[in-house]
């Protein structure tokens, strides 16, 4: 009994660590999909501004799935990074943005992927608490890195 | 499962790009007629073409404004304090519309681009 009980607690765990890492991968695939879509609105604008953001979108999307081992260690980091710039630009459009439909739909776009990138950090990097244990470490890790340690 | 973990976004990515080039090309129109007496404004190039014009006070006029860029523009007069006299359409190009904007007072306006502030450009009622 002990032992069928064990066995059927080591395949729900299984099964539930796969249903995690497919969640996970939705979540990513579509946090990339959502930063490349507004990325690619970004391009159609013309000017310098809207084209450095597009610029920045896309690099953070591909750093958001780059198979390289430095980009994997630090995805927490990228994810706060695209949050934080996601939010930056929400926060330009409403201080100096035209507001027309193009624009509108650009913000929706870029607030279900604030929804999907703090899913992910809650999930994958441990949610607020996750993110400042990773920042207090941050600062040793870099140092390490610099030094050729890690 | 770790494979997929990586490769499924990166299909993605491909898969989107693919199709953001593919709906990228669209169709050409043809030009709206230029009504006689207009005032024609252009944007080429993130830029108002003339970017000086000159107008009648206390006239109505009709302005032709024409956006050759395949960026959204809009044409706004801003007049003193920057207040907005007129404002048009923000739209993409190359498309044309056509406006009939009241009379203008003395002075000198600026026309200005909602979704690119460093487009410059006046008119001069004398």
């Amino acid at each position: 009994m002990r032992e069928g009980e064990d066995t059927m607690s080591v395949e729900t765990a299984a099964e539930r660590a796969r249903t995690r890492d497919w969640a996970d991968v939705a979540l990513v695939a579509g946090a990339v999909i959502l930063t490349l879509s507004t990325a690619y609105i970004h391009t159609t604008l013309g000017s310098l501004l809207f084209t450095m953001n597009a610029v920045g979108y896309t690099v953070l999307a591909a750093a958001l799935v780059v198979p390289i081992g430095l980009a994997e260690r630090y995805r927490w980091l990228i994810r706060l990074g695209l949050l934080g710039f996601v939010l930056a630009t929400i926060g330009g459009w409403i201080l100096f943005g035209a507001r027309y439909d193009v624009a509108y739909f650009d913000k929706a776009i870029e607030v279900v992927l604030i929804g999907f990138l703090l899913v992910a950090i809650w999930r994958m990097d441990g949610g607020p608490a996750g993110v400042v244990a990773h920042l207090r470490a941050l600062p040793g890790e870099v140092s390490d890195l610099l030094r050729g340690r890690r | 499962v770790a494979v997929a973990r990586r490769l499924v976004p990166l299909a993605l990515l491909g898969g989107l790009l693919a199709s953001v080039v593919a709906c990228s090309a669209g169709p050409s129109a043809t030009p709206l007629p230029i009504p006689s007496g207009a005032l024609v404004l252009r944007v080429v190039n993130t830029a108002f073409e003339p970017s000086q014009l000159s107008m009648t006070a206390g006239q109505p006029f009709t302005l032709y404004f024409d956006n050759a860029d395949n960026q959204p523009h809009n044409v706004v007069i801003l007049g003193a304090g920057d207040a907005r006299v007129f404002a048009g359409d923000i739209f993409s190009g190359p498309h044309q519309k056509v406006y009939d904007v009241p009379a203008l007072a003395s002075g000198t306006y600026r026309l200005h681009c909602d979704v690119h502030p460093e487009m410059y450009g006046t008119i001069t009622v004398p």
